[in-house]
């Protein structure tokens, strides 16, 4: 993305605007990125855009490069990328790492006691900032809350279980 | 002859019929698709069988490759591009 942001801003690290005249816009600067480079290597055929016929090799970004002001273009975020069909990267998501954080689905049992259990833990079911806890109750909770919870329950298991030994 | 006609004529009728006999693996859309093609420089999906691209363009056209065990990827809103 700094790539991509230094092609059309010729923005350096330091801040300073190297050779204004070189800027070029965003679709000129995505080509320089995609299609130029495959024909460089004789992959224009099956690389370089996506076309009928050509390997499905996507990246997913967090905004439009097209769409955005060109100064916020080094804030791109590669969310995930596609190789051959196959996703095999994904931002923010790491094995093992728990990341289940409950939506607004009241329907969905696991998610509704969840949610409640953290609430509880939290507020200890009183109001908060106004809020009553019936309003509260049907928010979504950050899985940060919802890991603290199934924390402390673990943490009490292990501590009656020690307690009982 | 008649048969020959007639399929001329079903050509005619129902170009899309031939194209429509591949089943995609997956079909991503929900979000904008850069495709770094001048000819068609946006997309509203893309088709993906077997690693490669069979269809991209307008979601009805590329959803007719759409079958029972077709894989549907929401882009959520986020944007597309090649690799």
């Amino acid at each position: 993305m700094r790539i991509l942001s230094a092609t059309v801003t010729r923005r350096t690290r330091s801040g300073d605007i190297l050779g204004p005249s070189q800027r070029v816009d965003v679709m000129t600067a995505l080509k320089a990125m995609t299609i130029w480079p495959a024909w460089q290597h004789f992959e224009e055929d099956r690389k370089g855009s996506l076309e009928v016929g050509k390997l499905a090799d996507f990246v997913i970004l967090s905004d439009d490069p097209t769409a955005v002001d060109p100064e916020m273009l080094a804030n791109l975020k590669v969310l995930e990328t596609i190789k051959e069909g196959k996703s095999i990267y994904q931002a923010n998501v790491r094995k093992g790492q728990l990341q289940y954080s409950p939506g607004r689905d009241t329907a969905a049992p696991f998610a509704r006691f969840l949610r409640n259990l953290a609430l509880n833990r939290d507020t200890g079911g009183r109001a908060l900032m106004g809020l009553p806890p019936s309003m509260l109750a049907r928010a979504p909770h950050s899985s940060a809350c919802v890991a603290a919870t199934l924390g402390d329950i673990m943490t009490a298991g292990l501590a009656g279980k020690a307690a009982a030994q | 002859m008649s048969i020959f006609r007639s399929t001329i004529v079903a050509l005619l009728v129902f170009p899309n019929l031939a194209i429509a006999q591949e089943v995609a693996d997956t079909i991503f859309s929900g979000g904008p698709i850069l495709t770094i093609d001048d000819a068609a420089p946006t997309a509203e999906a893309v088709a993906v069988k077997g690693g490669r691209i069979i269809a991209v363009g307008a979601l009805a056209d590329v959803e007719r490759h759409k079958g029972d065990n077709t894989k549907l990827f929401d882009l959520t809103g986020r944007t597309m591009l090649h690799r």
